[in-house]
C-alpha cells in the first residue's frame, strides 16, 4: 500500500516538477542576461492565467486559441515591462536595487488592477472532461492532462536548450550574460537581446501558468508563489545554468509531493524556502553555477 | 474626530516602521524584505502575552523587542557574506518562512483565525484606553524612535554606516568593522520594527497572519523610498503623506472593494514614478559636513 502511495506521489511530483522546471528556466532566461530580479514575473504569470480565463470562459474562444493568445499577450507584457520600467531606469544609470524596487511597484499596480477587473474570487477554466479523467495503471492513476503537461514541458526544455546553444540570438543572450560590456563592444545589440530574453521568459512562464490554471484554477495569489518557486529553482540549480534550473525545479516538485507523505502540506512553502535559504547560505552557486562572483555587486 | 485620531495613530505606527527600515536600507544599504516579519513578531509577541499570559503591555514590548532582536541578529549574522540581490532573496525567503509560521503554528498563533480582543495597554494605573490617549502613546514612541534613529544616523556612527553603503571594502580598509556595524544596525532596526508591530496590534486589537506578508514589507519599503532613504524625517513625512492621501478616498463615495486596490495602485505607481524622477524621495538625504556631538 505504502509502496503504491510512494509511486503515486512520485508521479504527481514529476508532473508538478515539470511545471516548476519551466518556471525556473523562464526566470533564468530573464535574470541571467539582464541581471534584473524581475518580480513582475509574478504579474506576467498571473495575467497569463487571467487572459486565458477571459478568452476561454469570458469570450468562449477555443481552448488552444485561448492558450496561444494568452501566451503571446504575456510575452508582450514582458517586453513592455522592460521598455516601460527597466530600460528608462537603465539609461539613468540606476542600479539593480532600483530596478528591483520599481519591479515591486509595477507588481503592486498590476496585482491590484486584477482585483479591480476580475475581483479576488477563485476562477476555473473548463476543459474537456476527458482530460481530467484518471487513467488507472494498477493502483496508480494519472490524467491525460498530466501527460500533456509533462510532454509540453519536456518539449519546451529541449527547444530552449537548442535555442540557447545553436541560434544566433541564443548565443548573444549567453554572451550578454557573460560580459555585457564586452558583448556591446563586439557589436551585439544588447537592447534587442534584453527584449528577446524578456519575451522568451514571459512566454515560458505563461505556458506554466496555462497548465496550472487548467489543472488547479486561478486565484490572485498564485503569481507570487510562482516567482518564489522560480527563484528557488534558479538559485538551487545555479544562476545561469538552464539545465540546472530545470533539474532543480523538477526535484523541488518531487520533494514537495513526497514531503506530503510525512509532513502536513501546509508547511510546504516553509520547507521550500528553508531549502532556498540553506542553499543561499551554504552553496550560493547552486548545483551547476560556477559564475557566481559576477552577480555580486 | 475619532477617525482623524485613528489615521494619526496609523501614521505614527508606520512612521516607526519606516524609520526602522530606513536605518538598514537608507543608511547602511542592506535592502531587507523582511521588515513585516519583525513587525509581525512584535505584534504576535504582544498579542499572545497580553491575551493568554496576562502580561503588562510594556513588558510585552520588551519581550517582543528581545525576540525580534535575537531573530534579526541571527538573520543578519547568517547572511553577512551575501551581497546585493542575494541578500534580498534571502530576506524574501525569511519573510515567507516567518509568515507561514504565523499561519501554521496554530496552537500558538491561532493561525488564520487571528488573535482577537487584544487589550489596550495599561501602565502605572493609567489606561491608554481612549483613542486619543493611545495616539499620544504612539506618537511618544515615534518620538523615541526618531530620537534613536537620529542619534544613530546623524552621528559619526551614521557616517560609518553611509560609508559602508557606498563602499564596503573602502570602509573596511580604513579599519571599520563592517560586519559589526551591519549586525548592530540590523538588530536595532528589527527591534524598532517589533515596537511598531506591538503598537499596531494594540491599535487594531485584532491581528492575523495576512497583515504580515511580503506585501507589507514592500509597502514599508515604498514608504522609505518615497519619503527619502537616508533621512529619518523623510520617513515620517513619507508615511504621513502616503497614509493620509489615500484615506481621503473615504470622503468620496467609493466602496472599500474598489478603494483599497486604488490605494495600492497609487502606492505602486508612486514608487515607480519616484524611483524614476526623484530617486532621493520627498526629503532627500542631507549630508552634514560638520558632525554634531
Amino acid at each position: 500500500m505504502a509502496y503504491w502511495l510512494f509511486l503515486q506521489l512520485l508521479l504527481n511530483g514529476i508532473v508538478v516538477g515539470s511545471l516548476y522546471a519551466i518556471l525556473g528556466i523562464s526566470f533564468t532566461a530573464i535574470f541571467a542576461p539582464t541581471r534584473i530580479f524581475h518580480f513582475m514575473h509574478a504579474s506576467v504569470y498571473l495575467y497569463a492565467g487571467y487572459f486565458l480565463y477571459q478568452f476561454a470562459m469570458g469570450w468562449g474562444w477555443p481552448l488552444s486559441v485561448s492558450i496561444l493568445g494568452a501566451v503571446l499577450l504575456a510575452g508582450i507584457m514582458g517586453v513592455l515591462a522592460e521598455r516601460v520600467i527597466y530600460s528608462p531606469l537603465r539609461r539613468m544609470g540606476a542600479g539593480a536595487m532600483e530596478m528591483l524596487l520599481s519591479s515591486f511597484g509595477g507588481y503592486i499596480v498590476l496585482q491590484n488592477v486584477i482585483l479591480l477587473v476580475w475581483k479576488s474570487d477563485p476562477r476555473t477554466v473548463q476543459i474537456p472532461e476527458v482530460l481530467h479523467h484518471g487513467i488507472p495503471i494498477g493502483l496508480l492513476t494519472f490524467t491525460p492532462l498530466d501527460i500533456i503537461t509533462v510532454i509540453t514541458s519536456g518539449l519546451a526544455l529541449v527547444s530552449i536548450a537548442i535555442f540557447m546553444r545553436y541560434t544566433k540570438i541564443g548565443k548573444a543572450m549567453r554572451a550578454v550574460e557573460n560580459d555585457p560590456t564586452g558583448a556591446t563592444i563586439t557589436g551585439i545589440p544588447t537592447e534587442w537581446v534584453r527584449l528577446v530574453s524578456f519575451f522568451l521568459g514571459s512566454i515560458l512562464v505563461a505556458v506554466a501558468a496555462a497548465f496550472h490554471v487548467l489543472d488547479k484554477g486561478l486565484e490572485p495569489t498564485i503569481g507570487v508563489n510562482a516567482v518564489l518557486v522560480a527563484t528557488v529553482a534558479m538559485i538551487v540549480g545555479g544562476v545561469g545554468s538552464y539545465s540546472g534550473a530545470a533539474l532543480a525545479g523538477l526535484m523541488l516538485g518531487v520533494a514537495e509531493n513526497l514531503g506530503i507523505w510525512q509532513i502536513p502540506s501546509e508547511w510546504k512553502n516553509t520547507i521550500t524556502f528553508s531549502v532556498l535559504v540553506l542553499f543561499i547560505l551554504l552553496r550560493p552557486r547552486g548545483f551547476f553555477g560556477h559564475r557566481i562572483t559576477r552577480y555580486e555587486e | 474626530m475619532n477617525y482623524i485620531i485613528y489615521v494619526i495613530s496609523l501614521i505614527g505606527i508606520y512612521g516607526i516602521l519606516t524609520v526602522s527600515l530606513n536605518l538598514s536600507v537608507g543608511y547602511t544599504g542592506i535592502l531587507s524584505l523582511a521588515q513585516a516579519a519583525f513587525m509581525g513578531i512584535g505584534a504576535y509577541a504582544s498579542a499572545i502575552l497580553l491575551t493568554q499570559w496576562g502580561f503588562n503591555f510594556f513588558s510585552t514590548l520588551f519581550v517582543g523587542m528581545a525576540i525580534a532582536g535575537l531573530v534579526g541578529w541571527g538573520l543578519v549574522w547568517a547572511t553577512l557574506r551575501l551581497k546585493g540581490i542575494y541578500y534580498v532573496i534571502a530576506s524574501f525567503g525569511f519573510q515567507v518562512i516567518v509568515y507561514s509560521i504565523f499561519l501554521n503554528w496554530i496552537s500558538l498563533t491561532q493561525g488564520p483565525f487571528g488573535i482577537r480582543q487584544i487589550p489596550r495597554p495599561q501602565a502605572f494605573g493609567f489606561t491608554f484606553l481612549g483613542p486619543l490617549r493611545y495616539a499620544i502613546l504612539i506618537l511618544g514612541f515615534l518620538a523615541i524612535c526618531l530620537w534613536v534613529a537620529w542619534r544613530v544616523g546623524e552621528s559619526p556612527y551614521g557616517k560609518v554606516l553611509r560609508a559602508i553603503r557606498e563602499d564596503e571594502a573602502a570602509a573596511a580598509s580604513i579599519g571599520k568593522n563592517v560586519s559589526r556595524y551591519k549586525i548592530v544596525i540590523f538588530t536595532v532596526s528589527a527591534m524598532l520594527a517589533s515596537v511598531g508591530g506591538a503598537l499596531y496590534a494594540g491599535l487594531i486589537t485584532y491581528i492575523d497572519p495576512f497583515t504580515f506578508t511580503i506585501h507589507e514589507s514592500i509597502f514599508i519599503l515604498a514608504l522609505v523610498i518615497i519619503g527619502g532613504s537616508g533621512n529619518v524625517y523623510g520617513s515620517v513625512v513619507g508615511a504621513a503623506v502616503l497614509i493620509s492621501i489615500p484615506e481621503m478616498l473615504r470622503f468620496f463615495d467609493v466602496p472599500t472593494t474598489v478603494a483599497s486596490p486604488i490605494r495600492e495602485i497609487l502606492y505602486g505607481a508612486l514608487m515607480i514614478i519616484f524611483l524614476r524622477f526623484r530617486p532621493k524621495g520627498l526629503l532627500p538625504e542631507r549630508i552634514t559636513h560638520r558632525v554634531m556631538r
